[in-house]
């Protein structure tokens, strides 16, 4: 059985191309461009690892989110990739060692997203 | 231009914006072009659809650059040009711009009157044609499938002045967002819901546009509605004239 992954972005150009990458790598995909349909798809399917777009439809839908999915009981088990367009070279830089106590997440990664570090990444986070 | 070390906050908080909504949809141009250069499609009609998307991607990006030259060139006022334009011309000008994206959503474009005649403004023909550009392109673009844009004109003869109304039947600004319409870098909620790309410096651009040819913008909006939009611009009087 294959692992399904839950990716999370408004931009649907976005999904287009991490779906292509994740299915190339057998992975099964559900998409959501907002979080309300990503807690949805999140109470009705078994997901074993969450890519999750920081900057949605309010710049705060990814982190609220990220917030949700780790104080729920069911799902705080489940891993999440911080996908950020922020640059590292601003103040906004996210850092798991810095952020990481109120961003809860497993894994920033910065766009654009190499997809075969994606792979490694999510490989890595979901042999743990 | 502002020295790096003399940049207040608001300063760096807006590049700082600037360069996050320039690098979102640029990501996205390199992650659909990775997922081909990587092989991960080889279907060629896939493979054309990223390409597509890429280049409209790409073409967005190219948008969100004019208004940040434009921005510039608007701060040093110096660098415009001014000369007498007939307005009607402007209005026509942008409306044939614009029409076929309305025509593409099946939005219908309604005149109260004919564009015909002469209304003559001091101003920058470019600039001018961004602000009727920019306001008719937000008119089809947060407008509902098959809505509709009413356009008028009317001279204001005591304040010798022309008044172009432009409404459309769209999403409406939320009474919250008003009075943020305007201001650099912020896109009222339903906007980003609709939006693919935007620095949220259209409206500002606009405002400033206006003021600058010693004009006046106002908006009217209700949620589920629709959106007027008011541009009042002075016009040139003539000789022993009214106008």
């Amino acid at each position: 059985m294959s692992f399904k992954i839950l990716v999370v972005d408004d931009d649907i150009d976005v999904l287009e191309s991490r779906k292509i990458v994740l299915e190339h790598n057998n992975y099964d995909v559900e998409t959501a461009t907002n979080i309300v349909v990503a807690e949805e798809i999140l109470n009705k399917e078994k997901i074993d690892l969450i890519l999750l777009d920081v900057m949605m439809e309010k710049d705060s839908d990814g982190f609220v989110f990220a917030q949700n999915v780790k104080s729920n009981e069911k799902f705080k088990d489940i891993p999440i990739i911080l996908a950020t367009a922020v640059n590292q070279r601003t103040k906004f830089r996210f850092d798991i060692e810095e952020d990481g106590d109120f961003l809860p997440v497993e894994k920033f990664m910065e766009k654009p997203i190499d997809p075969d570090d994606l792979i490694v990444t999510i490989r890595g986070l979901l042999l743990k | 231009m502002v020295e790096i070390n003399k940049m207040t906050n608001e300063d760096q908080k807006a590049l700082a914006i600037m360069a996050h909504d320039l690098k979102a949809p640029l990501s996205a141009v390199i992650d659909l072009l990775d997922v081909i250069n990587k092989g991960y499609v080889t279907d060629v009609v896939k493979i054309k659809d990223l390409v597509g998307r890429a280049t409209q991607k790409a073409e967005n990006l190219s948008v969100m650059l004019d208004d940040i030259l434009d921005y510039t060139l608007l701060a040093n006022k110096t660098l415009l040009k001014l000369e007498v334009l007939n307005i009607l011309e402007i209005l026509k000008e942008s409306l044939s711009t614009v029409r076929p994206y309305a025509d593409d959503r099946g939005i219908t474009v309604r005149f109260k009157r004919e564009l015909t005649g002469e209304l003559n403004v001091e101003g920058n023909y470019t600039f001018l044609l961004r602000v009727f550009n920019n306001i008719l392109m937000n008119a089809v673009k947060y407008n509902k499938e098959n809505g509709e844009i009413v356009f008028d004109f009317s001279e204001d003869t005591p304040k010798n002045a022309v008044v172009v109304t432009i409404s459309d039947t769209g999403i409406g600004i939320p009474e919250d967002d008003m009075d943020k319409v305007f201001r650099i870098f912020e896109r009222g909620k339903n906007a980003r819901r609709n939006i693919n790309g935007s620095l949220g410096l259209g409206l500002s651009l606009v405002k400033q546009i206006i003021e600058d040819h010693k004009g006046e913008i106002d908006v009217v909006s209700t949620v589920g509605v629709g959106t007027t939009i008011v541009v009042t611009l002075p016009l040139i009087k003539k000789e022993g004239g009214t106008k």
